[in-house]
């Protein structure tokens, strides 16, 4: 089927919308490689605060969100993301890592990242970006 | 701009300066005094005087009745215009009924605004929302001393920007006649011709910095004020001393951070600026802090930036326990808490501005930053002013006068030991300054409840008394001495059953009369956890003895000076 994103809707939360539970969250569809990765004991890893949806293409059945994430320092650097679909919804969460023992400035820093979506049925879907406490940063895409 | 409640406090802080002028000479000199409202003055009656007997005695004088206060034995008259007020203060000195006769003085808040062009953007040191640390304030009273060294513990610092050079500490030892690069180590310290700081990475003395970090946070502290060029720094003038032990990256090492502490604590730089973090506990980091503490240092460090409560995880190198640490969360313009700023009721001391933050970066240049970061660097920056305002003071009183100097907010409340955001002006004051009081065995019920506060003062304490009332207490209000070890005083309240409120605040006065009421807390005994903790930042114009500190203070004197008795005697008189 060809699939084409009909209609972003630009309802891109300016305030993070409060998200779902993560205990509550499906298991992750789609693993990129960074994460099969054993974990290193050396570093420390944590989900970081979506600031901004730069842009969303469409490549065949391939979806790409192109964000931006808040990191505490410049001392973390993009580890792997995650994303969970579950009815309509696409989850998605950036994780960065840094090594356990390292000081760093205590200036905020900032990640770009790039998270393709395989989307293989039409539809409308709520894309929600992890922000800090469980809220979410969110848009709507409809996909024909 | 101040708040409205600032300036009710402000309007009645004058006129009680009014009621507290002790000196009637001469105070129609418009050189000494120049601004008073025309044709207007304050008259008090040395007995209790009707305000007919008052308006006979003074319509002798020419002048006429507009208020009076009563409670006072004081009235506000005008006079007509071309009055010779010589002869008037004449007249009412030789009248036996009168005490004194004087202008209506009008009073400003003053403030030093900077010529530094970019000043307008700092909201840090001015906004309209008054989320600033009352820099302006500050500045009219002192902008810094060259005499006071701040070491910038980071990135390096670009010691050739134009807004920077003229506060960049020299090293005595190691400059003049060419010691700079005669490759000998003439101060004997260890380190080779380290005449402007000491690269810890490199070791070398080329502590440039090849991030942005370290030039911005040395901005923050001592940009050059007044100028007419870029910012102002906290201070206007002072002595910045790049120690370098973070990359271009922005990464350091255990080992070069400990060589850098222990580089100004041999050099004897009193104030430590440390905007990193990370890491586990290190004994031997620890060790170079305590060991900086016996040396008298202050050490401030950021709280870091991963919103996290710190009295949960621990955050280094901020959370060490020595008493030289200060550890420093982010506010925004609007006084709350920055989105990313980590906080802590026991481990992180007070707030300062560290959200969009313009100050300096290599190469001449200016861009706004946000983190701890710059939060720290405001509060070291005040560390310093405070230094240059009181010189001989020791680093821990320069600690306890940051965070008893703080301006209480909701936000910070229950986030940090003070409950506040630094107050530069504040922190200048010759009053005292009740920095924390705290509550922590409201569970016990066998022993009295220790309230522990820490008092500063530009001289020294006179008295310290705790004041409290328990609810259902016919009393009213007891109050207790409180006694002093160091800068620490601590009250005992008696074990009073379980479920009872007792209300309590602190009060100290200094050695030149100056009585600072420190905030209003309360617990119920009985429940564990109390641990009330707070600064009591005084607002205080030298216009008497008497400050108010804060809202809660004033509704607690409301309450127990005016409501109660007013109920008090409906009562009576209905019976």
């Amino acid at each position: 089927m060809k699939l084409t994103i009909m209609m972003i809707l630009a309802l891109v939360c300016l305030n993070c919308a409060q998200g779902p539970d993560k205990s509550e969250a499906p298991a992750a569809e789609e693993i990129p490689a960074a994460q099969a990765v054993a974990e290193d004991p050396d570093f420390i890893e944590k989900p970081m605060h979506t600031t901004k949806i730069e842009s969303i293409t469409k490549t065949d059945s391939l979806v790409t969100f192109n964000v931006n994430v808040q990191t505490p320092n410049p001392c973390w650097k993009f580890a792997r993301y995650e994303v969970e679909k579950k009815d309509g919804e696409i989850f998605v969460t950036v994780i960065a890592r840094k090594k356990k023992d390292e000081m760093c400035i205590q200036i905020i820093g900032s990640l770009a990242a790039e998270i393709p979506v395989a989307i293989d049925q039409p539809g409308e879907y709520a894309c929600r970006f992890w922000c800090q406490n469980s809220a979410t940063l969110d848009t709507t895409i409809t996909v024909q | 701009m101040k708040s409205m409640l600032r300036y009710l406090l402000i309007a009645n802080l004058v006129l009680i300066g009014a009621l507290w002028a002790q000196d009637a000479n001469n105070l129609w000199t418009a050189d000494e005094h120049p601004e008073y409202v025309e044709g207007e003055l304050l008259v008090k009656f040395s007995t209790q005087i009707s305000a007919q007997a008052a308006d006979a005695e003074l319509q002798s004088l020419g002048v006429q009745i507009i208020k009076e206060y009563t409670r006072f034995n004081i009235f506000k008259c005008s006079y007509p215009a071309g009055t010779d007020m010589q002869q008037l203060e004449q007249q009412a000195d030789n009248n036996p009924n009168i005490e004194y006769c004087e202008p209506n003085y009008i009073y400003h808040i003053l403030e030093t605004i900077p010529n530094d062009p970019d000043f307008s953007a700092q909201w840090a040191l001015k906004n309209s929302r008054d989320a600033d640390i009352d820099a302006p304030e500050a500045w009219d009273m002192q902008t810094g001393s060259r005499d006071v060294v701040v070491g910038i513990i980071d990135t390096g610092i670009d010691y050739d920007h134009p807004d920077l050079k003229d506060n960049m500490w020299t090293n005595p030892g190691e400059s003049g006649g060419g010691k700079e690069t005669n490759g000998v180590d003439d101060d004997g310290n260890g380190f080779i011709d380290d005449f402007r700081g000491w690269d810890f990475i490199n070791n070398d003395n080329d502590p440039f910095d090849d991030n942005q970090h370290g030039t911005h946070v040395g901005g923050i502290v001592g940009a050059v004020g007044n100028n007419g060029r870029g910012v102002a720094g906290a201070n206007w003038t002072v002595s910045l001393v790049g120690l370098k032990f973070l990359s271009g990256s922005g990464s350091g090492s255990t080992a070069d951070a400990i060589d850098a502490i222990q580089y100004a604590t041999q050099m004897q730089i009193p104030i430590l600026n440390n905007s990193w973090g990370g890491g586990s506990r290190s004994q031997a980091l620890a060790d170079a802090i305590e060991q900086a503490n016996q040396a008298g240092i202050l050490f401030l460090a950021a709280a870091g930036n991963s919103g996290s409560n710190n009295d949960r995880t621990n955050n280094y190198p901020s959370n060490y326990e020595s008493e030289n640490v200060v550890a420093i969360a982010s506010s925004t313009d609007r006084d709350a808490l920055s989105s990313f700023s980590s906080y802590g009721a026991t481990t992180v001391d007070l707030a300062a501005p560290g959200s969009d933050i313009l100050s300096t970066i290599p190469g001449g240049r200016y861009a706004s930053f946000s983190g701890t970061s710059m939060a720290t660097p405001y509060a070291a920056g005040v560390a310093a002013l405070v230094m240059a305002q009181f010189p001989g003071i020791d680093h821990v009183s320069v600690k306890y006068r940051l965070m008893g100097s703080t301006d209480p907010k909701s936000d910070f409340e229950d986030r940090t030991v003070s409950g506040g955001r630094l107050n530069a002006a504040n922190a200048l004051s010759t009053s005292p300054l009740i920095t924390t009081v705290n509550h922590g065995n409201t569970d016990d019920s066998a022993n009295p409840y220790t309230i522990t506060a820490f008092i500063t003062d530009d001289g020294s304490i006179s008295n310290a008394k705790l004041f409290y009332s328990l609810t259902g207490s016919a009393s009213g209000s007891d109050s207790v001495a409180m006694n002093a070890n160091g800068v620490e005083y601590t009250g005992l309240i008696p074990v009073q059953p379980d479920g009872t409120i007792i209300t309590y605040f602190v009060r100290a006065t200094d050695d030149g009369g100056n009585s600072t009421q420190g905030r209003v807390f309360s617990f119920e005994t009985g429940t564990a956890g109390g641990g009330g903790c707070g600064s009591a930042p005084p607002i205080s114009f030298d216009s008497g003895n008497i400050h108010f500190d804060g809202f809660a203070t004033l509704a607690f004197n409301l309450l127990l000076f005016l409501v109660i008795p007013y109920f008090w005697l409906r009562k009576r008189l209905m019976a």
